[in-house]
């Protein structure tokens, strides 16, 4: 692991973190939502993460060694949970029978999902601040 | 302001290791070549961290974190060449000392 891989590393975790409050942010914007481009309502969005590695020559073996470093944003998919079907004539999205299709997002749940994202960025945070400290006492050696 | 203190203390190691370089037996792997191949590197990443910081400014700049990211590095990496010249420095002084 090189230098200042564990910056890296947390500094992924953040960008993820921030992807995810993006969606959450976009979520709940559109929480009512009945016209999109693709004609129908809003439909939820969850963004998916994997892990990063990366390929890296280990010089002393002359092999390929696979180093985690952090994570990355996979995909943003849609919920495929069915939507609500709210009863409302007065709304000009109502079909014949006076029911309008509204976006399957959740106001609570999406409450809760930002409190975590916003707790795992600040994790991540104090990672890279343990690491950083970490760095800054190995320079007091011998001192 | 910092970027002009390495160019500073790059270029005069340059200028030493020009004038050592004329005798016999030297090879590209000297220590000054280290030491000068290091500060540039160190110059490198104040470079960088000064334009992540330049493009947060004018708006262009993605993510926050990554200019602080970019800024912590620059900092490190520039206590880290205090503490070697630090030992370096040491050193000499103890060479120095010896009675010959």
């Amino acid at each position: 692991m090189k230098l200042f891989d564990s910056l890296k590393i947390s500094g992924s975790g953040l960008t993820a973190e921030r992807l995810r409050m993006d969606t959450i942010a976009s979520n709940i914007a559109n929480a009512t939502t009945t016209r999109t481009e693709d004609g129908g309502p809003y439909r939820r969005k969850i963004a998916v993460f994997r892990e990063k590695l990366e390929t890296e020559m280990d010089k002393a073996s002359g092999t390929a060694k696979v180093a985690s470093m952090g994570v990355t944003a996979d995909s943003i998919i849609e919920d495929p949970t069915p939507f609500k079907r709210v009863y409302d004539p007065s709304n000009p999205d109502a079909d014949a029978d006076g029911y309008v299709e509204m976006p399957n997002v959740n106001i609570l749940n999406e409450m809760v999902d930002m409190i975590a994202a916003t707790r795992a960025y600040e994790a991540n945070i104090t990672a890279m601040n343990a690491g950083k400290s970490m760095f800054l006492k190995a320079l007091e050696i011998g001192k | 302001m910092s970027i002009n203190m390495v160019n500073m203390f790059s270029s005069a190691y340059k200028s030493i290791e020009s004038k050592t370089q004329d005798q016999p037996g030297s090879n590209d792997l000297s220590f000054g070549n280290l030491m000068t191949e290091q500060l540039n590197r160190l110059n490198e990443l104040q470079i960088e961290a000064d334009e992540s910081v330049r493009s947060l400014a004018l708006g262009d700049a993605e993510n926050v974190h990554d200019v602080m990211i970019k800024a912590e590095e620059a900092k490190m990496a520039l206590e880290l060449a205090v503490q070697v010249r630090n030992k370096l420095v040491e050193s000499y002084q103890e060479v120095m000392k010896l009675q010959l």
